[in-house]
């Protein structure tokens, strides 16, 4: 039984004895005989919609050109007409899979691309492309054509091109700011399509004995060249004679917000030091939504801090920006959260009239972080905001794809109270670190 | 604990007796992965011979005392062999296979030697790898896995085939009273840990 339905069950339970003793007011859920409060789990259930919101960042200010998502499509198409739709091979569970994992590629490439205008959209072809690939190297290693010689000089055609892009990149962009948005994606495109250049294992002595081996092979190569192509293009299309290089700039302030990351971080590591728990509070949170508060804004600055470090270590300097930016985003909200801990806040929501109220407040939260300016850089920062307004949705509706639409128990009820309070937190900090951002990029394109 | 040589000397022969069995007697056919180590109670075995056969339906190929009465009896078990006595209450199907197994069974120094002998049905498409042996207090453990045969080898995506597995060892475990056996459907494992000694430490 999964743990959502378990709880289910259990709160199925209490239900059953309410119930019999006469209180059948179902579908409630709670325990009113002791002090707690019966909350209203269909109502709650039913104002929570998690499939409204995106939680990734939309904002990507360069064209996508059309021909890419074209060019995914083609060679994937080309990969697969190489592949017959029923393998002539010995083996036959070989051939069945073989047969089977061409059909369901194939699926994706039923119709060209039409009007992809999001780096998503780019991805999935990318990704589509890269699964053709798959199948045309595990059918080439099961007749005998697998060529590791071909694979490795791909490969090679792959770091090649990704060190000239490296070896020409100044970060040109109409503004600092542009110049962090738009290349932090290149900078994810070209680590991606460096990761997938390096082999997981040799190739295999015998490919007809490693058919899915030969093909996880092929296509991390031909991910990479998509990737490294798709950089290539991307820059090229967004890139003017005009821009200024703000290459320097970025690096500049990413180190610098990289100081104010353990600055802050500094200010909360009482809190935030992995030995710290609930049980540092003078008083008790068991059961209440700051237990489960605490921990999710502990565990989210803990990540944000590390993954802000890592960008930095690997020289992804417009990634370490928005990553230091939202891991201070995460560290000014764990600090809030903190402190009204301390305050005595986060108790068991009074009625599921608190409930809602909480989350109308974590949405309004949200849109308001949104329309800080510059709104591109806000709507970076908030995904972590949107992020936890989404889970506590989830606590309540259930997953919109794993779930059955079992309403919400009192453990999912106070989970979604601590995700609704730290939406409001996390949203808060966008307009302060926003203009820390902003001052940060500002200074350091001034030389300052 | 054995001495270092020892375990050196005894890690190679484990790395060599992760063989396939693809059907014949002494087949060594090492691919070179290893059960991970660290999981085990008992010492690892690396000392034996190893006899393997494969046959066609999923038939019994030994059975101790008389034979199952069912309709359709299904290979698998194990018996584990240490003297002649053991031996005479020990049968073995008709055909090839299973008088390919009697006779490396047979052909134990029983006294000195013992042999665990083992059977399961496996689909035609696959092959059945010998993970490792491990000799437990008053019992063996040993662990299998299965990995899809060559592209180019011919066979039937719903037949099955039985394995029989003959493991000699040189020496005689007195009072065999527990038998385990891990079958595991993936051959893939992670990479082997480093350790100080460089050697096996299951």
């Amino acid at each position: 039984m999964t743990e959502r339905g378990r709880r289910a069950f259990l709160a199925a339970a209490t239900g059953a004895l309410a119930a019999t003793a006469g209180c059948s007011r179902l579908p409630f859920v709670g325990d009113g005989g002791d002090g707690g409060v019966d909350y209203d789990a269909e109502r709650l259930q039913a104002v929570a919609d998690p499939t409204a919101v995106t939680v990734s960042a939309s904002a990507y200010p360069g064209p996508i050109p059309d021909d890419r998502a074209t060019r995914h499509y083609e060679r994937g198409r080309e990969l697969l007409d190489g592949v017959p739709r029923d393998p002539a091979v010995p083996n036959e569970v070989v051939a069945a899979r073989l047969a089977r994992d061409r059909e369901r590629a194939a699926e994706r490439f039923a119709d060209p691309p039409d009007g992809v205008s999001t780096l998503d959209d780019l991805d999935g072809w990318r990704y589509d492309r890269a699964n053709a690939a798959e199948v045309r190297g595990a059918y080439e290693a099961a007749t005998g054509d697998a060529d590791p010689e071909s694979l490795r000089e791909r490969r090679a055609a792959v770091r090649d091109s990704l060190h000239a892009f490296r070896g020409d990149w100044a970060y040109r962009a109409r503004s600092p700011l542009e110049a962090v948005l738009v290349h932090r994606r290149l900078e994810l495109t070209v680590t991606r399509a460096g990761d997938a250049v390096v082999a997981d294992g040799p190739f295999p002595a015998d490919p007809k004995r490693a058919v899915s081996a030969v093909g996880s092979l092929a296509a991390a190569v031909e991910a990479a060249r998509a990737d490294a192509g798709d950089a290539a293009a991307l820059r090229a299309a967004y890139r003017e004679p005009s821009m200024p290089a703000h290459r320097s700039a970025v690096e500049t302030a990413a180190v610098r917000l990289s100081a104010a990351v353990r600055a802050t971080e500094a200010r909360v590591y009482e809190y935030l030091d992995p030995a710290a728990g609930p049980e540092n509070f003078q008083r008790n949170v068991a059961d209440t939504p700051a237990e489960p508060l605490f921990r999710r804004a502990k565990s989210g600055a803990r990540t944000a801090v590390d993954s802000a470090e890592s960008a930095l270590d690997r020289g992804e300097h417009a990634r370490a920006v928005t990553a230091a930016g939202r891991a201070l985003v995460s560290l000014v909200a764990f600090e809030a959260v903190v402190a009204a801990i301390r305050d005595g806040e986060y108790g068991m929501p009074a009625s599921a009239d608190a409930v809602v109220a909480s989350r109308e407040a974590a949405v309004d939260a949200v849109a308001s972080a949104e329309s800080v300016e510059p709104r591109p850089l806000a709507d970076v920062l908030a995904v972590r905001a949107r992020s936890m307004l989404r889970n506590g949705d989830v606590d309540l509706a259930g997953h919109p794809e794993y779930d059955r639409g079992d309403e919400p128990t009192v453990e999912d009820i106070r989970n979604a109270a601590g995700h609704y309070a730290l939406t409001a937190h996390a949203a808060a900090a966008v307009e302060p670190v926003a203009r820390r951002v902003t001052a940060e990029l500002r200074a350091a394109a001034a030389g300052t | 604990m054995p001495d270092w040589s020892r375990r050196r000397a005894l890690h190679a022969l484990g790395t060599a007796t992760a063989v396939s069995l693809a059907g014949c007697i002494g087949d060594s056919d090492s691919d070179g992965f290893e059960e991970p180590p660290g999981r085990r109670r008992g010492e690892r075995v690396t000392d034996y011979d190893l006899g393997t056969v494969r046959a066609a339906g999923a038939d019994p190929l030994f059975w101790e005392g008389e034979r199952a009465t069912d309709d359709e009896p299904r290979p698998g078990g194990y018996t584990y062999v240490a003297s002649e006595d053991d031996l005479a209450d020990v049968s073995f199907a008709d055909g090839d296979a299973a008088a390919e197994l009697a006779a490396f069974v047979r052909a134990t120094d029983f006294g000195s030697e013992s042999v665990l002998v083992l059977a399961r049905p496996v689909r035609e498409c696959y092959d059945l790898h010998v993970r490792g042996v491990w000799r437990e207090d008053g019992g063996f453990e040993t662990s299998f896995c299965s990995r899809l045969r060559a592209a180019d080898a011919a066979c039937s995506r719903d037949a099955e085939q039985t394995v029989g597995v003959a493991f000699r060892f040189p020496f005689v475990e007195d009072d065999v009273t527990s038998m385990g056996s891990r079958w595991s459907s993936s051959c893939d494992g992670r990479p082997e840990p480093v350790t100080a000694d460089g050697g096996d430490d299951s």
